[in-house]
């Protein structure tokens, strides 16, 4: 299975990022908020059931009288998480999923399925859950929808913006200034840019030219004179350039311009190296989250009505049984049947 | 890692595996953690485990203690028995150690108490 540069850039290295600016293990352990959907799917589970739970970042759902298995790609993530019993990690791709067969008592994939950037890798998620579940086993699977009450994207396949200085630190979310007439999501939406996700397939029959020439097949849309803005800010710092940002940051922060100081001064005398570098950018990054003016784009394949259905319809052995739109996500409840080949026709 | 956990992973994903369990457990650091017993949970929780894998896997890392090679009829009714499953599904936890593929003998480290189970595009 080909690990696509988009998801690896846009989806896995942004959350490792993230996770570095959580704090998880001083938060409060107050409960998290649970759509109410996801409250009543998990309550309504037997006593004793197993549940997969994919792409489950920092494991907020919990079963009493039963076990969840928390599925994440982000190591970072994951190791930050308190360990308070309820909830086991496994890291492991959502693709490859590492379970037996027929195991599960029910899955969750919520906010998940929207990262994988081509359909036959999203069909393949879906199989792989339909795979761990037992037959009668129920699946919940949440989409962020193209169609938004709050704005217009430009594009069914897009980079969205997450502002760091509107995450939440330290378990509580910062004042945010809202403008006349536009709320956060509308500008969130508003800043996303289109980009074009070209049909993988091909890959199925491999050429030495696919891999190197799929950056320039992920382009942007709207403005094809403009390069694609990293998943996160980047420097290429020369001595100058990295002291006038110091004095930026030192005028900002007196404290923080000192701390950022003190890494740097060692680093320039070995500039030369190109290990450098990489030690600067990543303070630098860091100096400049904590003034949270630095953006991460993630990407995103946002569902047109109907789509999630159809796809989740595709796998033989899972059954929709309900569909909802609800702020601005597509949830589908599903049903895992028994095997279709083991069914006899009459 | 729980050997709850344990019992549900599998590295039926890696390419030329067919069922790729029960994946071999080897231990570095283990603990155990205080944990209520649960009578309900454990005779919730017992018919979906393979209790082979249970018991061969307990036996590798020297904790199968009173349990026997085989569950008995009478297992829900026997609350020693009960309390001992509890321990080892939920009360020992592995922090270090790795898990090993039966069939191709690829090893998955397990660190901080979580598995790592990720693979190379060209293992799968």
């Amino acid at each position: 299975m080909n690990m696509l540069r988009v998801e690896e850039e846009y989806v896995q290295q942004v959350y490792s990022r993230l996770a570095a600016y959580s704090n998880t293990k001083e938060a409060k352990p107050t409960s998290p908020r649970v759509w109410p959907r996801i409250r009543q799917f998990l309550e309504e589970l037997n006593k004793g059931s197993v549940v997969v739970d994919i792409g489950c970042g920092e494991g907020k759902y919990r079963i009493p009288g039963g076990v969840i298995l928390g599925v994440d790609t982000c190591a970072d993530l994951l190791v930050k998480v308190p360990r308070n019993g309820g909830v086991d990690y496994i890291l492991a791709d959502g693709l490859e999923l590492p379970f037996r067969r027929a195991s599960a008592d029910a899955a969750l994939c919520v906010s998940v399925l929207h990262h994988f950037s081509t359909e036959l890798r999203r069909r393949d998620a879906m199989q792989q859950l339909a795979n761990v579940l037992r037959p009668g086993g129920k699946a919940l699977v949440y989409v962020w929808a193209f169609e938004q009450p709050n704005g217009t994207f430009p594009s069914q396949d897009v980079l969205v913006p997450w502002n760091l200085h509107e995450t939440a630190l330290n378990g509580r979310l910062p004042k945010v200034k809202f403008h006349k007439e536009s709320t956060k999501e509308q500008r969130i939406i508003q800043s996303s840019i289109a980009v074009e996700i070209v049909n993988d397939e091909a890959a199925s029959c491999p050429s030495p030219s696919w891999f190197s020439s799929f950056v320039e097949r992920f382009r942007l849309l709207r403005k094809p004179s403009l390069d694609l803005p990293p998943a996160a800010p980047s420097f290429n710092p020369t001595p100058r350039s990295s002291s006038t940002i110091l004095t930026g940051i030192r005028k900002w922060s007196p404290m923080l311009g000192k701390r950022l100081a003190s890494l740097l001064i060692p680093v320039e005398e070995q500039l030369a190296d190109e290990m450098t570098q990489d030690i600067m950018q990543t303070a630098l990054q860091e100096a400049l989250a904590t003034l949270r003016k630095v953006t991460f784009y993630r990407f995103y394949h946002v569902f047109k009505k109907g789509e999630l259905e159809a796809l989740i319809s595709s796998i033989p052995q899972l059954k929709v049984l309900s569909s909802q739109f609800e702020h601005g996500n597509w949830c589908i409840l599903a049903e895992k049947v028994p095997d279709a080949s083991k069914l006899r026709v009459i | 890692m729980k050997l709850l956990t344990h019992n549900f992973l599998s590295s039926r994903f890696l390419k030329n595996v067919a069922t790729g369990y029960p994946l071999l457990l080897r231990v570095n650091e283990k603990e155990l953690r205080e944990v209520e017993f649960d009578q309900d949970f454990v005779q919730n929780i017992m018919p979906k485990v393979d209790y082979n894998c249970l018991v061969s896997t307990l036996m590798a890392i020297g904790e199968q203690g009173a349990l026997p090679n085989e569950l008995p009829e009478n297992w829900r009714e026997n609350e020693e028995l009960l309390k001992e499953l509890h321990r080892v599904l939920v009360k020992i936890e592995v922090i270090v150690g790795e898990l090993e593929c039966p069939e191709s003998g690829r090893v998955f480290p397990i660190k901080d108490g979580i598995p790592n189970m990720l693979c190379q595009e060209d293992e799968c």
